[in-house]
């Protein structure tokens, strides 16, 4: 696929969403705004683990942070979801970062094993305090976060275009810093950590950095959890929420822009598939890992990488291009430009 | 003295002393090549200079400064660039992201300048991308820019590297068996490249490698190691005349 037919389906799809409330009913509506906080909080995983290399199961735990900050700071302080917005995420990143110290000396495995700590602390924290947050019934707010009167648009439309709005400003933050010196370290630390020490990135700086700024990305999914459902509970974010964003990491794709969508897409819809198939929803985690088998197997890029994989063969199709592994050509042949100044 | 100085060097691992009391000098501008057995200690005396294994005792003075002292990441800053003998490139990224990899310290922006596509940004990243076209185009590596470095032949990956290292403007270059896996016909223009990178660009240069016929005719010095320790060092001639490099290195090899 070349830069331009990229460019005009990703316009095409932002067209698209941003008119759907004038064709669709408030359900959808809703739908999609689910669709567009589980984007975010399966895209700030895929910065961590997709391009960084990190692994961290405790992305419900940041997610949460900030859903329940948000929700105590508008229930019971008085603040506005505005406000609240910058200092959810800002308590999300520092919780990040904070777990990111240990990801310097620990990875793989072990890395895995305190954020899953994280993610298992998490939902006991708003239960020790059911005073101000009511505990494992959860806590409901009055408030909810309202059109601007001089805009004669619905409360549901207006949300959503807030929520979508940041989604593609973050989206699109991700995809500059992906293109950038700062995005290539991040892939190389990944990918050969020692080469990336030699070429002058600070390793530990940045794997922190990264750290907090998928935790604040996670904590901007929690602030949209909050204002779509405006009602928190501790079951909202426990572990298996964190392993539903890996799962949705999986079937998307990890390192891409579109595979978080994709896999978002695939995290809410898949579960009203099956309930409406007459499939007992029991059964859904069953499906979930049947489906994860296949797509490590088959499509070990996931969709976004199969579908990538699909316009390649199809514009090679069309025009030849080089072959892969083009011989070496022999050094006599170079030429004698000199690179540096 | 400019240049690099490597004073009284020692690294153990376990019981095995990969460094003993190593000491050596290359003059600004020269190129020494550093031989011996596999397992003398050449790649560990690469590894000391760039950080990557602390000696337990010694200096590398380079530019006047300890470089001992400084975090790895630190050390391409003051000027210091590798090859690796077995590869270290980033298989996920293209052969032109390894080399503007290379570049990372060449082009300062920001984070915030990143993340918001700064005008100035784009300029900055412009730029490093005609330099490293330059030097792709020097290494016989432009129709490979945008092929993904995973899957290319050993040959062509070891110049990649090589091309990342370039990247960098180093001052001084560490090379590791360059031309280890090339066709035996290449070996002699690789040579000639790595001497004319030395003339044109007027960096040093640290060369370990196997291929004596390359080493004898583009070194000015050649430093020998054998378990750890330097057993002789001097110009190519002399080297190959001393009776003790003769038995424990060259003789096996010739
Ligand atoms: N990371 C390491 N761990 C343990 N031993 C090592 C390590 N690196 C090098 N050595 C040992 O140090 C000695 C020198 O190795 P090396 O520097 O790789 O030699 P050369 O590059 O000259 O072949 C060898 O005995 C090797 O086994
Ligand atoms: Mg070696």
């Amino acid at each position: 696929m070349n830069k331009t037919t990229n460019r005009i389906l990703w316009a095409v799809l932002l067209g698209a969403l941003v008119l759907a409330p004038f064709f669709v009913g408030t359900v959808e509506i809703s739908a999609f705004q689910k669709v567009i906080y589980l984007s975010v909080a399966v895209m700030s995983l895929n910065v961590l683990t997709g391009f960084n290399g990190q692994a961290s199961i405790g992305h419900s735990a940041f997610m949460g942070i900030a859903a329940y900050f948000t929700a105590l700071a508008v229930q019971s302080h008085g603040w506005s979801y505005w406000a609240a917005l910058p200092a959810s995420v800002l308590v999300a990143a520092l919780v990040g970062a904070a777990a990111g110290v240990p990801a310097l000396r620990i990875r793989g495995m072990n890395l895995a094993l305190v954020t899953l700590g994280l993610a298992m602390v998490f939902p006991q924290l708003p239960v020790r305090f059911t005073e101000e947050t009511g505990g494992t019934q959860g806590m409901i707010l009055d408030e909810s976060l309202g059109a601007p009167a001089f805009l004669a648009v619905s409360d549901v439309a207006w949300r959503y275009w807030v929520l979508l709005t940041l989604a593609v400003l973050a989206f699109w933050l991700v995809r500059n810093t992906r293109a950038s010196r700062l995005g290539r370290s991040i892939i190389a630390i990944r990918d050969q950590p020692i080469a990336a020490h030699t070429a002058g990135v600070n390793v530990a700086a940045t794997k922190i950095s990264v750290f907090a700024v998928s935790a604040g990305m996670a904590g901007l999914a929690g602030w949209m959890f909050t204002v779509t459902n405006q009602f928190v509970s501790p079951s909202d974010f426990t572990v298996l929420v964190s392993i539903n964003l890996l799962l949705g990491m999986a079937v998307g794709g990890s390192g891409t822009l579109l595979g978080p969508v994709i896999g978002a897409a695939f995290l809410h819809y898949v579960p009203d598939a099956v309930t409406a198939t007459g499939i007992d929803p029991v059964l859904t985690p069953v499906l979930y890992g049947l489906v994860l088998i296949l797509v490590v197997y088959f499509l070990p890029g996931g969709a976004a990488g199969g579908l990538a994989q699909l316009a390649k063969r199809f514009s090679t199709a069309r025009k030849p291009s080089p072959p892969a592994g083009e011989p070496a050509r022999p050094v006599s042949q170079l030429t004698s430009s000199t690179p540096n100044p | 003295m400019p240049g690099l100085s490597v004073e009284n060097l020692e690294l153990s691992f376990g019981g095995i002393r990969a460094l003993d009391q190593l000491s050596f000098e290359v003059a600004e501008g020269s190129l020494c090549a550093l031989v011996g057995p596999n397992g003398a200690g050449k790649s560990s005396v690469f590894n000391c200079v760039t950080g990557l294994y602390r000696p337990s005792a010694g200096r590398v003075v380079f530019d006047g400064q300890d470089l001992l002292r400084l975090p790895a990441h630190a050390v391409a800053a003051a000027g210091v660039a590798r090859t690796f003998q077995n590869l270290a490139l980033f298989p996920r990224l293209t052969v032109l992201e390894n080399v503007l990899l290379g570049g990372h310290l060449n082009q300062r922006s920001g984070p915030l300048a990143c993340a918001l596509h700064l005008p100035r940004h784009r300029r900055a990243e412009r730029a490093l991308r005609a330099e490293a076209g330059e030097v792709l185009e020097l290494l016989g590596l432009a129709s490979l820019a945008d092929h993904l470095a995973a899957g290319l032949p050993y040959g062509t990956l070891k110049r990649v590297e090589l091309a990342r290292a370039l990247m960098s403007r180093p001052r001084l270059l560490l090379l590791d068996e360059p031309a280890a896996g090339l066709p035996h016909g290449e070996v002699a223009d690789l040579g000639d490249l790595i001497a004319r990178i030395r003339t044109e660009l007027g960096l040093s240069i640290v060369l370990v490698e196997h291929h004596m016929g390359m080493v004898m005719s583009i070194s000015d010095k050649v430093v020998v190691l054998n378990l750890g320790r330097r057993i002789c060092q001097g110009t190519p001639d002399e080297v190959s005349r001393d009776p003790d490099v003769i038995a424990a290195y060259l003789g096996e090899a010739a």
